[in-house]
């Protein structure tokens, strides 16, 4: 397989999306446009004490005004018999017992204590304020450093407050480490940040006492996940719940799986007085109570010999889990990805997660992979710096080969990547320019106009790339914490396996009678149904919500089946119409959804071909479909039947199959970097003036949604890199609650990404894409981070940010650190 | 003017008139309801988002007597005689506006939660500005925050709203 190429799409290209126009005339239809008559409004009293002991709830002014209806504390859960807050089973971490009603403590600020029903929107918050609680305050654990103490602990239970541990080990990094003419250390991080999706959370639940059912429609990635925790969490069985969704106003991780409290309360309330319940967060209580990412910080040893191979790296990761949330895989994530990209012989690799008296820790867009290609990649570019190689140059030296898959012993597919960064972002223009202007600053000195240029680079190897390559070399020790193969979250053994190295994938669908696969991170469902008149409808348990599925999915069927795109309709986020799903995260739904699409629409055209084979003898192999009719390229005796004489003929008014479809392994995009930006020294500003990016997403299907994919991940980097933070103070309260405090980027803070495509189709997926929503996010905190600080050491040497975001206070620290 | 002639009632709702998207309403209010309510819970007008309740995330601009306001920060009271655009009213029937064109053939919408604002703050950036710089543009839709988009095909699409207005006549609104 060559690799130059520049991927072009197969698949005609829409001008536009099938979703916009709903969107762009006010009639998307998101959970907090909906109405049902007669609903009532939840309101939520949250805890003002990080942690405290509740002496006493008084509801009694609250129950005499008309607008009440009901309320709940947590011991009304209690006696309601519902179950504690779901956690994953994977990767194991100490089960918290938490309820989402607090049960006589809270233990973050922002905890739900009580819930209230009312008649009127507008008599919410003023009736949230009726509710009295008597707290006794308890010191609060606020930093890793006070969790590491154990001091106080935030779970009784436990006997500190590690909530998961795991470590990576092979080879031997002390010793590598001990004899290396190269060593570096840094003490990175990445400040606790939000998703920040521009729609809040909502819910409205609706109970009918006659069926026994709920409805709720909630702002969720996953329909199915969240069935899932509400029949676990309130103890009904699932088929009890009818889940919903529409339109959604972004995601990002944080309408993932953490089981949030509203919707199982908003069911509650529902249940008990017959009325339908709405509630949508405040943004406030969004950044109170959306789970929140990064909060990793990891002390980096890595060793190079003279010429500049890496021999050892060694680390020491550490995260704040907050009172730890459902999912707890991203520090895991983190780990695996800082060994991804590179041969390295020696590693010892240690992590720990802390539980902490703040809101509780979720994915928040790459989910860990942002973490640790900033740790490597940033450890990486100070190496570079050490030895006086190029940082580019470093990385090639140290790529890890693919075998297999990229053609064995060819060349790594990161040295393609990292060939056309430098073409495409004119490199050594860039170099040149920066150094005009940088020797400019140091001959007149800072003043108010004058800034110094910094360049920063990374890279993430992607495509199934983040393995363990101890196993090449045979000498693994150790190594908890891997994917589990069939079920929790997140599924697939990490390491590598030889199925990865299988030319053609392969999926499950031996379903015996009654014998329902299971679906996981690797599958997805997808129903296909085609009818008489050759329209086509795709019924899928991914879940769009700004990643226009239902324009990349029609565009698949539409090029199997051979519907013209208009003839073919999306159909998602709805547990009755579609039976089975795992939803839209991760970077999987084009890779997993997208090949259960095209498995179902195979399977589809199998049937028709064997039908048209039976009335006229050709070989099936021979036949192909477009617009509703057959074509046959072997010469016909008898003319080919119609789309409707097929289905006649099979006694059916339309052809409707369905897939289970399992990768082999999640294929995800690799990606090289690069960022210039401008730093004033003396405001601390940062200037991103140029962004490149260089991805291999494999198969294109829609190239304008993969580019936008890319310039929204950038952004968010961006933002995370400079500015982004959710601050507390020592007793745990949350200082940036509203978006003046906790800023995300705007247009002025944004500018033209140039995205530039290479590489392969994955082998892995049927329809040959590789997972590419969180890329950009992923590789672009190091390369801004790295840009950064290329600028300080131009102000002074020796300057150096390690935790981000780098904000103008922080750099001027940094400058002044080194006098 | 608007906000003159607002008439308090005994029930202590007040009643307001307003004319939207070139439609008389007429409702009663509770004086401190936001227009960004009126316009979602009274009048089903439910294009228009609250993503942050603190006048930040422009996600609830409306056009309001020819100027871009977040909704979020007016009383339904103040608009009180007020002629409000919103996005409900952008397209001519089934005839999207050229705004809306240029955001659909330029992908200036992901998850279209941010689009109305966005719409919105460019038709009236447009209709000061018909042939903005990018840093002009940039300024103008400062406002209005996206998530997705990372703002590089909001602002391809603007300039192509501006192109294709520059082309042809566009029924403005006042």
């Amino acid at each position: 397989m060559e690799l130059s190429v520049i991927l072009e799409q197969t698949v005609d290209e829409p001008k536009g999306r099938v979703e916009d126009r709903r969107l762009l005339t006010g009639k998307g239809r998101f959970v907090d446009d909906l109405k049902i008559e007669g609903q009532a409004y939840m309101g939520i009293v949250r805890s003002m004490y990080a942690h405290a002991r509740i002496k006493r709830i008084d509801l009694s002014t609250l129950r005499s005004s008309p607008d009440f209806i009901a309320a709940l504390t947590g011991e009304d859960l209690l006696t309601e018999g519902v179950a504690t807050v779901s956690q994953n089973q994977w990767p194991p971490q100490k089960p918290a017992k938490r309820y989402h009603l607090a049960v006589g403590k809270v233990r973050f600020v922002g905890e739900p204590v009580a819930a209230i029903l009312v008649r009127r929107k507008n008599a919410l918050e003023d009736l949230i304020e009726q509710v009295g609680v008597d707290y006794e305050p308890l010191p609060a654990v606020t930093t890793i450093e006070e969790s590491k103490k154990g001091t106080t602990l935030v779970f009784e239970d436990w006997r500190d407050n590690v909530s998961q541990s795991a470590d990576q080990k092979w080879g031997r990094a002390e010793s590598a480490i001990a004899s290396a003419p190269n060593v570096i250390r840094a003490k990175l991080g990445i400040a606790r940040q939000e998703s920040a999706p521009l729609e809040p959370h909502s819910v409205l639940a609706r109970y009918d006492r006659g069926r026994d059912l709920y409805e709720v429609f909630a702002t969720v990635q996953s329909v199915h996940g969240l069935r899932e925790q509400l029949s676990s969490e309130l103890q009904v069985p699932e088929e009890k719940f009818h889940v919903k969704v529409m339109d959604m106003g972004g995601g990002f991780g944080s309408k993932g799986a953490q089981s949030y409290p509203e919707p199982l309360l908003a069911c509650l309330f529902s249940r008990r007085t017959g009325l339908p319940v709405k509630w949508t967060a405040t943004r406030t209580e969004e950044f109170l109570e959306a789970a929140t990412g990064r909060d990793e910080y990891c002390d980096i040893t890595l060793a190079c010999d003279k010429e500049g191979r890496v021999v050892a790296l060694k680390a020491n990761l550490e995260c704040d889990a907050g009172v730890t949330g459902t999912q707890n895989h991203m520090s895991q994530l983190s780990m695996w990805t800082m060994l991804g990209g590179y041969r390295i012989p020696n590693v010892d690799v240690q992590l720990r997660v802390y539980a902490t008296n703040k809101m509780p820790m979720g994915p928040v867009r790459g989910a860990g992979a942002p973490e640790g290609t900033y740790f490597i990649e940033r450890a990486m570019t100070i190496m570079a710096e050490k030895i006086g190689i190029d940082p580019l140059e470093l990385r090639r030296r140290n790529l890890a080969p693919r075998p297999g898959q990229w053609g064995g012993g060819g060349p790594a597919p990161g040295m393609e990547l990292i060939d056309a960064l430098v073409k495409e972002s004119r490199y050594q223009e860039l170099l040149k320019w920066k150094s005009e202007v940088n020797s400019r600053f140091a001959r007149q000195g800072p003043s108010k106009s004058n800034v110094v240029v910094g360049l920063g680079v990374s890279f993430r190897g992607g495509a199934g790339g983040d393995f363990d390559w101890s196993e090449e070399s045979g000498e693994s020790e150790s190594g908890s914490g891997q994917w589990p193969t069939s079920e929790g979250e997140g599924a697939g053994d990490w390491r590598r396996s030889e199925a990865e190295d299988a030319p053609s994938p392969s999926w499950v669908d031996s379903r015996g009678e009654g014998d329902t696969p299971t679906l996981d991170f690797t599958s997805e469902y997808a129903r296909v149904t085609l009818d008489r008149s050759g329209r086509a409808t795709v019924y899928t348990g991914s879940s769009p919500h700004g990643q226009g599925e239902e324009t990349s999915f029609a565009q698949l069927a539409s090029e199997e089946l051979g519907t013209p795109l208009g003839d073919v309709s999306v159909v998602w986020g709805d547990t009755d119409l579609v039976p089975a799903g795992i939803g839209t995260f991760g970077s999987r739904s084009a890779a997993t959804g997208g090949s259960a699409v095209v498995d179902a629409c195979r399977k589809i055209k199998s049937q028709l071909f064997g039908g048209v084979a039976t009335i006229t003898g050709v070989d099936a192999k021979f036949l192909s479909i477009r617009k509703g009719r057959f074509s046959s390229s072997a010469q016909t005796q008898k003319p080919l039947p119609t789309l409707a004489d097929v289905m006649e003929m099979m006694g059916v008014t339309e052809v409707s199959t369905e897939s289970y479809f399992r990768l082999s392994s999640l294929d995800y995009a690799g990606g090289a970097h690069l960022c210039a930006i401008t730093l004033d020294p003396e405001l601390g500003a940062v200037k991103v003036v140029k962004y490149v990016v260089v991805e291999d997403c494999g198969r294109i299907i829609n190239k304008t949604i993969v580019e936008g994919q890319l310039h929204g991940g950038v952004l968010h980097a961006i933002g995370g890199s400079l500015f982004e933070k959710l601050a507390y103070d020592d007793q745990g309260n949350l200082l940036t609650s509203t978006m003046m405090d906790y800023c995300i980027p705007t247009a002025l803070d944004s500018l033209e990404v140039e995205v530039f495509h290479r590489g392969s189709p994955s082998t892995a997926t049927l329809d040959g894409v590789k997972g590419v929503g969180e890329s950009g996010t992923n590789v672009g905190y190091a390369a801004v981070m790295n840009a950064i600080n290329d600028a300080l050491a131009q102000v002074r040497p020796g300057a150096r940010i390690d935790v981000a975001p780098a904000t103008p206070d922080a750099i001027s620290a940094a400058i002044a650190a080194v006098g | 003017m608007s906000g003159k002639n607002v008439k308090a009632k005994a029930s202590g709702l007040t009643e307001v008139f307003m004319k939207i998207n070139g439609r008389e309403y007429r409702g009663e209010v509770e004086p401190r309801t936001l227009l960004v309510y009126f316009l979602r819970d009274e009048l089903n007008l439910t294009g228009t988002h609250v993503g942050c309740d603190t006048g930040h995330c422009g996600a609830c601009t409306v056009v309001m007597d020819g100027k871009a306001v977040k909704s979020c920060m007016v009383l339904a009271v103040r608009a009180e005689g007020a002629e409000i655009l919103t996005v409900e009213g952008l397209a001519d029937d089934d005839r999207l506006h050229p705004v809306q064109v240029a955001f659909t053939e330029n992908h200036g919408l992901q998850c279209g939660f941010c689009t109305a604002g966005l719409l919105l703050s460019t038709l009236t950036l447009l209709r000061r500005n018909p042939h903005p710089t990018e840093e002009e543009i940039r300024r103008g839709i400062e406002g209005n925050l996206c998530r997705c988009t990372g703002y590089v095909n909001v602002v391809k699409s603007i300039r192509a709203a501006a192109d294709s207005m520059a082309k042809q006549e566009v029924k403005g609104w006042s």
